[in-house]
């Protein structure tokens, strides 16, 4: 059983006086797995949020079906199970951490004393113990963004849908929370989480799924999805005759000497067998052949000049 | 109890709130103010003091169950905190019920804090004063849920500005039908007076909560007639929650 | 859990017993009798400073009420203890508007009695209201009929009549009232012209009903003096009272019998040769009273 399963899932939203149709999200498949980290990018308007409003029963889609845990998505019931934090949170500003917590825990009705321990912990899992006491209109943003994830663990979730968990927040607060995703997966949570940030995604990602103008454009793991897409292949040799030298610069995109070697970047794998051909015929000798993969950042710009 | 959750979580808002201190602080000031105004009456001194102080408690409250009743629910569509809190494991509905005891919870107080100060004061002029204003408050807080509600209902589909106009017309409308009855029956159009007939007995009937006058005059109010009055407001209070639940449960959070 | 069944079962339930309530609470003596403590009504003038620029709503809304107030005590007991203050307060707040100085000057006036009031309403409005409203004529035209009707004050009448049939929009009858009037006040017409005037404008079906029997009754007053005048020159000729009104009309003194507003039938009496309707059993003696 897939923890989230979505099915054909489309969002119409009529915005202006003369309800115009925007299409935010269209005939949307997707699966999660149990256990695993999923990231769901795509860049600004993409539909990422809308999808997880969807999730957490937000907004109703125009079309289409989800299920979490098995169960249909209009069933409250599941929300047992799933902790969420919102895109660019907002809380009750006048509440101070603790009563923040204490809130969101009575709306699960966990028992009291279990409440407080349960607090206490992920005050300390997010750094925030020294707050306990302060009001959350103090609190910086990347606090806030602690204080919402604690909130969105307050019911030991088996799954966690975070939407953009490290916008806005500086190095040091994107480790952090990054560090608290991988230890909710070492805990056996699901994670679903969103973000148009590749680096968080590609460093802690099992899977990922890619959107674009409310359209999946890609979904798998994440170094299929990447080495399917050589971009280049970096090849370096020993030095040989100059006539050999001149075949493969003709062949090549790319091709220097530095320190006694040579380095030939070529494009596609016709043009690496043939380089190396060459290199054997002149008796060259092969030092490194490295591809080089196309990084998410790719792939995300080579989608954006597509459209 | 979730429902009691979201309801204390709505009262420490509001009690945290400066709007709420501001009121209050107008309304004891009101009720002391009597005190000024019946010196300058001849005569029946304590029916001044009785005039203000109910009226100074309706007033305050229904500005407070406005004020406070338009944000209601907006404010947390606004400010997004309502996307934490669907995401859990509550009906809309609950969320919706609770909000609105939140607030009742603070009127509540506030119609407390009023009351005594009002009833403190009467004792001051007259050694025993007709108890029967307690009724008339009773009357005054049923009103001023009523008025919670509907001020719930406009604020989960629509802006705080509009809701406010809405809920003001309400009040209004709901203090005269009965005078525009009177005055559709004295119409020969049989239209007109089916129209103000129809609109009488389906906008709700404030009229029915008021019986200061009755009380500020020593006129009897028998338990009867409370207990009608209770009643009407307690089920049209169902009929408007049910509404708002039936908007909320459909609507985008946007 | 709110499917939309159950929404329709409790709409079912909860709206019936909403409307029995409401009927029931009608009923309830509390509801019945509502007390008219106006005496706490300030003046106007205070309240128009108090009523921070609300004072044409305010005044507005106590003009219905004070409708409502005559309209509840016409039917009821007559007794009209609030009413000029209520008007005082009402056109105090609401000073350009005419309707209330016209309409509370002839309930002052026909129904209270309280003919000074009446008067003083008129003046008040013939200050207040800007002449170019269309019903401002309406003013002096009844401030005339309050001299002619109750004051017996012909001359003033007159002289009010006469501005009023200056203004635009006045019926076209009125420069002939103003005419019989300054030659014979006691003329039925002038008080039957007046009557009907009002009836057009009040919106009282009660007291239409009212001035419509009167309008009828100075009819009968009219219609009788005719005949009597008649009989009197049958009697000059023939030396004797007719036996029967046919014969007026018979011998050509009149050319028709005049029709009873009532329905009844006029008569003369075979005794003392009087004229009667069928229907009036006491008549008014003087048209104006
Ligand atoms: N309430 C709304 N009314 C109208 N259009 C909306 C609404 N919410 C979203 N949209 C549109 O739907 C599309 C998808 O928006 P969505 O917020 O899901 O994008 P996103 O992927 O979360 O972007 P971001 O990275 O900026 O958060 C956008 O084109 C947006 O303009
Ligand atoms: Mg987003």
């Amino acid at each position: 059983m897939n923890i989230i399963e979505i099915k054909n899932l489309s969002k119409e939203f009529r915005v202006g006086f003369i309800m115009k149709k925007i299409a935010a999200l269209t005939d949307l498949n997707l699966s999660v797995e149990e256990g695993e980290i999923f990231g769901f990018i795509g860049p600004n308007g993409a539909g990422k949020t809308t999808t997880v409003k969807i999730l957490t029963g937000l907004i109703y889609p125009t079309s289409g079906k989800a299920w979490i845990f098995g169960r249909d998505i209009r069933d409250v019931n599941i929300k047992r199970d799933i902790g969420f934090l919102p895109e660019n949170p907002y809380f009750y500003d006048y509440l101070t951490a603790r009563e923040f917590l204490n809130f969101y825990a009575r709306l699960f009705s966990i028992n009291k004393r279990e409440i407080i321990a349960r607090i206490d912990t992920l005050l300390d899992m997010v750094d925030l113990l020294k707050y306990k006491n302060v009001q959350l209109r103090r609190f910086s943003k990347g606090m806030l963004q602690r204080i919402g994830i604690a909130q969105a663990l307050i019911n030991d979730p088996k799954l966690v849908i975070l939407d953009e968990p490290m916008s806005g927040l500086d190095p040091i607060g994107r480790t952090m929370i990054r560090d608290i995703i991988l230890r909710m997966k070492d805990q056996g949570k699901t994670v679903f989480f969103s973000s148009h940030i590749l680096s968080d995604v590609e460093m802690i990602c099992d899977r990922v799924g890619m959107l674009f103008n409310g359209r999946l454009k890609d979904i798998g793991k994440l170094d299929t999805l990447l080495s399917t897409r050589v971009k280049s292949i970096e090849i370096s040799a020993s030095l040989m005759d100059d006539i050999y030298m001149e075949s493969i610069k003709r062949l090549a995109a790319n091709c220097i000497l530095m320190d006694e070697k040579l380095f030939v970047v070529v494009n596609n794998e016709t043009q690496k067998d043939e380089v190396l051909k060459i290199i054997e015929k002149g008796n060259g000798q092969l030092i490194s052949l490295i591809p080089r993969r196309e990084t998410l950042e790719d792939l995300f710009l080579k989608e954006i000049n597509y459209r | 109890m979730k429902i009691a959750a979201i309801a204390i979580n709505t009262f420490r808002e509001a009690v945290r709130d400066k709007i709420l201190y501001t009121l209050l602080f107008f309304a004891i000031a009101m009720i002391a103010s009597s005190i000024l105004l019946g010196k300058l009456v001849i005569g029946d001194q304590t029916k001044i003091i009785k005039d203000m102080g109910l009226a100074s408690i309706s007033l305050f409250g229904v500005l407070i169950a406005i004020f406070v009743g338009i944000g209601l629910v907006f404010k947390e569509i606004e400010r997004k905190t309502i996307y934490t809190i669907i995401a859990k494991p509550i009906q809309r509905y609950q969320f919706l019920l609770g909000k609105y005891l939140g607030l009742i919870l603070t009127l509540v107080v506030e119609v407390v804090i009023m009351s005594t100060g009002f009833i403190l004061l009467l004792f001051y002029y007259e050694p025993s004063p007709d108890m029967d204003i307690l009724k008339a408050i009773l009357l005054i807080f049923f009103e001023l849920m009523l008025i919670t509600s509907i001020a719930l209902l406009f604020s989960s589909f629509s802006t705080p500005i509009m809701s406010g106009v809405f809920t003001l017309s309400m009040y209004v409308i709901g203090h005269l039908t009965g005078d525009l009855k009177m005055l559709g029956s004295k119409s020969e159009s049989a239209a007109v007076k089916h129209i103000t007939e129809f609109m009488y007995y389906l906008l709700p009937n404030l009229e029915n909560f008021n019986i200061k006058a009755k009380v500020v005059h020593n006129i009897p109010v028998s338990w009867g007639y409370i207990l009608y009055a209770m009643s009407y407001g307690i089920l049209y209070i169902a009929i408007i929650l049910l509404i708002s639940a039936i908007i909320f449960q459909r609507r985008d959070f946007k | 859990m709110l499917n939309n069944k159950k929404i329709l079962i409790m709409f079912g339930i909860i709206l019936p017993l909403l409307y029995s309530l409401q009927k029931q609470i009608d009923l309830s003596p509390e509801r019945r009798g509502r007390i008219e403590d106006m005496k706490y009504l300030p003046s106007g003038r205070f309240l128009k400073g108090a009523a921070l620029a609300y004072d044409e709503i305010l005044g507005d809304l106590l003009w219905i009420k004070t409708v409502i107030y005559f309209g509840e005590h016409y039917l009821s007991n007559k007794q009209y203890e609030w009413l000029s203050h209520m008007l005082d307060v009402s056109t105090d707040l609401n000073p350009y508007f005419e309707y209330p100085y016209e309409a509370g000057g002839v309930m002052l006036a026909m129904e209270t009695k309280e003919i000074d009031r009446s008067i003083a309403l008129f003046k008040k409005g013939m200050k207040n209201v800007p002449q170019t409203d269309k019903r401002y004529w309406y003013l002096p035209f009844f401030l005339g009929f309050d001299y002619m009707y109750f004051k017996k004050d012909f001359a003033a009448a007159a002289r009010y009549m006469e501005q009023a049939a200056r203004l635009p929009g006045h019926p076209e009858y009125l420069p002939m009232l103003v005419t019989r009037l300054y030659a014979n006040a006691n003329d039925p017409e002038v008080a039957i012209a007046f009557l009907k005037e009002i009836y057009e404008n009040t919106e009282n079906e009660d007291m239409k009903r009212d001035i419509d029997k009167r309008i009828k009754e100075i009819i009968v007053e009219r219609d009788i003096r005719l005949l009597e005048k008649a009989r009197n020159i049958f009697r000059d000729r023939y030396g004797q009272y007719p036996d029967t009104l046919q014969e007026l009309f018979k011998s050509g003194i009149i050319n028709m019998i005049p029709y009873e507003p009532f329905g009844g039938k006029y008569y003369i009496d075979q005794k003392d040769g009087s004229i009667h309707s069928t229907m009036v059993e006491e008549r008014l003696g003087v048209y104006i009273d």
